[in-house]
């Protein structure tokens, strides 16, 4: 059986000094399959974004495994692409200028065109064919995310880890990014890692949602199979039934169980595939 | 057109002059005219009172060494500077137009004497010869000639800006370096953090002395064939000891307080060492080292004027010094304009350091 | 009309037009002369002079002092450029540095201290071998005391009281003021200005022949105060007024204008010039290293050529010296009002407000021999060197005949007047025949006699000093 792309066995992560330390993420555990699209959906501040950066191999777990096609992920590389929350695009560069320090770094044997024409390909991709030369300051937040999701997949990764995106945005803004996402993973199909905090998000993009319980010492809880058919409606999503079981089952995890922080002693979760 | 003027006043870091542009068009006069008497009127009201008191106080004050000088004075004494300037100007044409005649003169005799020579035989030609090599050589000096009238108030001046300049050059090439690596380098930062501290709070003027007994031991090349004199070089370096310090810490900390998350993007596309500092870490810390840079360039300024009084590089430093040995009615008077000078310059200087940061910052900023 | 006339009338009036403004004028060689850099010079009578220079472009430093003038005259009525010569002057900050400054090469010569080349020479101070060929004046100094403490002379010695007190006036009141001083917990202090200085020498000397001890140098104490009655220190000129005015210090000895500035500004008192103290003493002279006057021996003959002929028109007359006076009152040369540089120019001195002496030699600039470098004046300088510890061993008289014989260069002064004297721009009477010693004089204000051959004789003859 091939490995898994992704997998984190049993992930611990705390911050500060002896004594006072706090426990971020306790005992997590996750696999994704090759194409797999899974949003892992929690609260703010329960440790998504570390679980992110150990994923993306910018931090190192305390104890645990975390493996990418069977191989433990020792650093950060261009083969697991992030998107992170704030953009993080260089602002002195322009928009064109920022995909191209990806394709530059990740595709160094390729000739001078072949990589501009990458470049502008991915630029058209998001639908900026005509603000390349834009700095980050001159553009809108919603712009700026997709030079981000532009310059992640330009890198030509094996998995994308999308670190709540859309998550500074305003509702609209959000709305057609969301759309933008599900159409560019359409084209592709790359194994996808979405952390969020807005359920329906969850439940219009992947086809696993995974709760992310309440910290600190956040596991993650049980998954829950998004079987709902592509392309999925944004306005079906208040009257669907199938919409409403699933919505309805995350948060109820959420804000049950998920809710307190689980006792020192859990013993090891498996990764139930619970039907609702 | 009113828009493009205006883009062009602030990029020239002159917003002061937006309400006259608005005027101009038209646009809302009382606003305007209220923002002009705010930035314009109101200094120069303020201006205007400071002279009337220095006028009135400086006839009340009585030293031994005269009256303090009254605004007129120090603007007749300014006069003064200005028209010895010119003088010498003039006198310098002059002489130059006078050696050019003596030049061609000469050239005139050594071709006579070549055509006798040839004309000549032996042992005359021989003679006439060597006699049109000297000519024309003196012909060569006396077109090379120059005065050697003392420097006027703007060589001066001149002289103090190329060396606040050589020192600042000189400052900025040791401190940007430095600062990248106090920066990038926790155990670098360490270890010259001691160091920092305690030579950044000494005096130009205890270096001077140093600094010109090594320059003058290790400097020996003949004066004669010398690009630098041995006093620039010792008020430029002087200059680049006491202004590096600015530059290096805030180097050091626009490299050290590098967004994490730029790093992290760095980090994610696995970027070499070099091409992190040249792409990201440099661009990122550009604005704090700028800072630094027009913070550096105001401390040279002032520490120029100290080490040149020392250093007897013929620039306002020394202007100064010599002024107060005079010990004459006009020097009080000589000395303010030498003031004046010195303060419309360390200004103007530092406008053009706003200038210059505006135009590498990538939104348009000046930190 | 030969060639060679032709030349010479063209070089008449190219010679006389640029005489008007500063640089240098080059002729031709009637005659052909030889491979450049040979420069020869029409003067104004016509006729020609070939001078072969080393260098014909050079930098002399000077103190905003009023003896600089023979420098800042030669350059101003063109006897350097007469001589071949373009001259830069500049004013240095301080007597260090211009010894500094020459002795790096920066500048080729410069206004000196009579000290200077003596003590650079032997190890005082800065160390490099420093010589001399042209005396550039006697005397010029003055002892003036703040208001305060004349008045407390004038209380002690009555010959002091008065609009016109005798003079010279002597240091005795000072040894009761000295001691007063001393017990009250504040030292009497001076100023001079270098300590290799004939201010220091000629302040120390009127204060030892009054009774009061000045100070030694010992090899520990560089300050030179011990064992003194009270403070000497350095003080730079310009700051000496202010110092004075604020009781920092309570007298000084210092050259002019400074003198005749505390009199003008009411700040203080000179008591006593240098004259009174020994009649025409060596003052300031014309200081280049030795290597330079190694390598330049034709333009130092040509520099001491112009400075002779400068001396000379000084003392020809009043009206010379008003001009003169004039000429340094701007602010690059000297720079102090004229009226304050001419009250000690111009044959008189002004002891206090009101009480203007005829001192006709207050300077004297070619008069008795003064530009000539007298080996005993230089051995007179190191006996009082001697005499105050800067020399710190005592040392036998052929040392001292050694040491000026280094130093002093009569050799390029009789070549430099020679020259002169063919021209006909001297006459032969005006140098000195002389084996280099003065006849023995007790023009002291002590009445000692000095004798320039027997140095250590002299020594053993003070009261106060080392012998």
């Amino acid at each position: 059986m091939t490995p898994a792309r992704l997998e984190l066995r049993r992930i611990a992560k705390g911050y500060g000094p002896e004594g006072r330390r706090v426990e971020v993420l306790r005992d997590v555990s996750l696999s994704v399959r090759q194409g797999e699209f899974v949003a892992v959906v929690g609260y703010s501040g329960s440790g998504k974004t570390t679980l992110v950066s150990i994923l993306a191999g910018l931090l190192a777990p305390d104890a645990g495994l975390a493996l990418m096609d069977g191989c433990a992920i020792v650093g950060p590389g261009p083969e697991r692409a992030v998107v992170f929350q704030d953009y993080s695009l260089l602002p002195w560069m322009s928009a064109r200028e920022n995909v191209a320090l990806a394709v530059d770094q990740v595709f160094p044997g390729w000739s001078r065109t072949r990589r501009r024409e990458h470049v502008e390909r991915h630029l058209s991709k998001v639908r900026l064919d005509g603000a390349g030369d834009k700095r980050p300051h001159e553009l809108s937040g919603g712009m700026r995310q997709r030079v981000a999701v532009a310059r992640a997949l330009a890198m030509d990764p094996r998995v994308l880890l999308l670190d709540e995106p859309l998550g500074a945005l305003d509702a609209l803004t959000r709305a057609s990014l969301q759309d933008e996402i599900e159409r560019l993973w359409e084209e592709d199909r790359k194994t996808v890692l979405l952390i969020t905090n807005d359920v329906d998000e969850g439940i219009l993009l992947a086809d696993r949602i995974v709760p992310l319980g309440a910290g600190p010492g956040a596991t993650l809880g049980p998954s829950f199979e998004v079987d709902i058919p592509r392309p999925r409606d944004r306005k079906a999503v208040n009257h669907d039934p199938r919409f409403k079981e699933i919505r309805k089952a995350v948060l109820g995890y959420l804000l049950g169980p998920g809710r307190r922080p689980a006792p020192a002693t859990r013993s090891v979760p498996e990764p139930e595939e619970a039907r609702a | 057109m009113k828009q493009r003027i205006l883009r062009v006043l602030n990029a020239a870091g002159l917003p002061v002059l937006e309400p006259v542009v608005r005027l101009c068009a038209g646009e809302a006069p009382r606003t305007q005219l209220r923002a002009l008497a705010l930035t314009g009127g109101v200094p120069v009201l303020a201006f205007g009172i400071f002279l009337l008191l220095w006028s009135g106080l400086a006839r009340g004050i009585q030293t031994k060494y005269g009256t303090v000088p009254t605004p007129g004075e120090v603007w007749t004494q300014a006069g003064n500077l200005w028209r010895d300037h010119v003088r010498s100007r003039e006198a310098a044409a002059e002489f130059r137009r006078q050696q050019e005649e003596k030049a061609r003169a000469l050239d005139q005799a050594a071709r006579e004497a070549r055509t006798g020579a040839t004309a000549a035989a032996e042992p005359d030609r021989g003679r006439l010869l060597e006699r049109a090599a000297s000519l024309a050589a003196r012909a060569e000096s006396a077109r090379r000639a120059r005065t050697a009238a003392a420097p006027t108030y703007v060589d001066q001046i001149l002289t103090s800006l190329k060396t606040v300049f050589a020192g600042f050059l000189i400052a900025s090439a040791v401190a940007v370096p430095l600062g990248i690596l106090c920066g990038l380098s926790a155990a670098f930062r360490a270890a010259l953090n001691p160091m920092i501290q305690v030579f950044k709070p000494v005096s130009p003027l205890a270096w001077l002395p140093i600094v010109m007994i090594i320059v003058g031991a290790l400097y020996t090349t003949d004066p004669a064939d010398a690009w630098f004199e041995k006093s620039f070089l010792s008020s430029a370096i002087t200059v680049a000891l006491c202004s590096l310090w600015p530059t290096l810490i805030n180097t050091a900390h626009g490299v050290a307080s590098i967004d994490r998350n730029h790093m992290n993007v760095a980090r994610v596309l696995r970027l070499g060492a070099w091409k992190r500092v040249r792409k990201i870490v440099l661009p990122s810390a550009l604005p704090l080292i700028f800072t630094g840079l027009r913070l550096s360039l105001g401390v040279g300024w002032m520490v120029l004027i100290a080490a040149e009084m020392l250093a007897q590089n013929p620039g306002l430093g020394k202007f100064v010094w010599d002024m107060f040995q005079n010990g004459s009615r006009q020097t009080l008077a000589q000395i303010m304009v030498a003031v004046f000078t010195i303060g419309a310059i360390g200004f103007l200087l530092d406008r053009a350091m706003i200038l210059l940061q505006k135009s590498v910052s990538y939104d348009g900023a000046a930190a | 009309m030969t060639r060679c006339a032709r030349a010479a009338s063209r070089r008449e009036f190219l010679g006389a037009a640029s005489l008007a403004l500063g640089g240098a004028a080059l002729g031709l060689g009637c005659d052909g002369a030889a491979a450049p850099p040979a420069a020869a010079v029409a003067a104004p009578g016509g006729a020609v002079r070939g001078l072969d220079l080393e260098k014909d472009r050079l930098k002399l430093g000077f103190i905003k002092l009023t003896d600089c003038v023979p420098i800042i005259v030669a350059r101003e009525l063109g006897f350097f450029r007469e001589e071949g010569l373009t001259v830069e002057v500049e004013a240095q900050a301080n007597w260090k540095i211009l010894l500094d400054r020459v002795i790096g090469g920066e500048l080729d010569g410069a206004h000196m201290l009579a000290g200077q080349p003596i003590g650079a020479t032997i190890g005082v101070g800065t160390q490099a071998p420093v010589v001399s060929a042209f005396s550039m004046d006697l005397n010029g100094n003055a002892i003036t005391v703040s208001n305060a403490l004349w008045k407390r002379m004038q209380e002690i010695d009555d010959r002091l009281k008065g609009p016109r007190p005798r003079r010279p006036v002597t240091a005795e009141s000072l040894v009761p003021i000295a001691r007063e001083f001393k017990e009250a917990g504040n030292a009497l202090k001076m100023g001079m200005v270098f300590p290799v200085s004939t201010h220091n020498y000629e302040l120390r000397y009127w204060l030892a022949a009054g009774g009061v001890h000045p100070g030694f140098y010992t090899p520990t104490d560089t300050r030179g105060v011990d064992q003194a009655d009270l403070l000497i220190s350095v003080t730079p000129p310009p700051q000496m007024p202010a110092t004075l005015e604020a009781g920092t210090i309570h007298g000084y000895c210092v050259g002019e204008p400074w003198n005749q500035q505390a009199v003008f500004r009411g700040i203080g008192v000179p008591v006593i010039t240098d004259y009174e103290i020994w009649k025409n003493n060596p003052e300031k002279v014309f200081g280049v290293t030795a290597e330079w006057a190694a390598r330049h021996p034709r333009t130092h003959v040509a520099v001491v050529k112009a400075l002779i002929r400068a001396g000379k028109w000084l003392d020809a007359s009043i009206a010379n010296r008003r001009r003169a006076c004039e000429i340094l009152s701007r602010r690059e040369n000297v720079g102090a009002d004229v009226e304050v540089i001419a009250n000690s120019m111009t044959g008189t001195f002004e002891y206090e407000k009101g009480d203007k002496r005829e001192l006709p030699d207050f300077n004297v600039f070619f008069r008795h021999f003064a530009t000539y470098p007298y080996t005993s004046d230089c051995v007179w300088t190191l006996t009082q060197m001697r005499r105050w510890g800067q020399i710190p061993e005592s040392r036998p008289d052929a040392w001292y005949f050694e040491t000026a014989r280094k130093v002093y260069r009569p050799d390029v002064y009789l070549e430099a007047a020679g020259e002169l004297i063919r021209e006909g721009l001297l006459s032969a009477d005006e140098v000195p025949r002389t084996d280099g010693f003065k006849p023995p004089t007790r023009d002291f204000i002590d009445g000692m006699e000095y004798d320039g051959r027997k140095p250590n004789a002299y020594l053993a003859g003070f009261k106060i000093g080392l012998k």
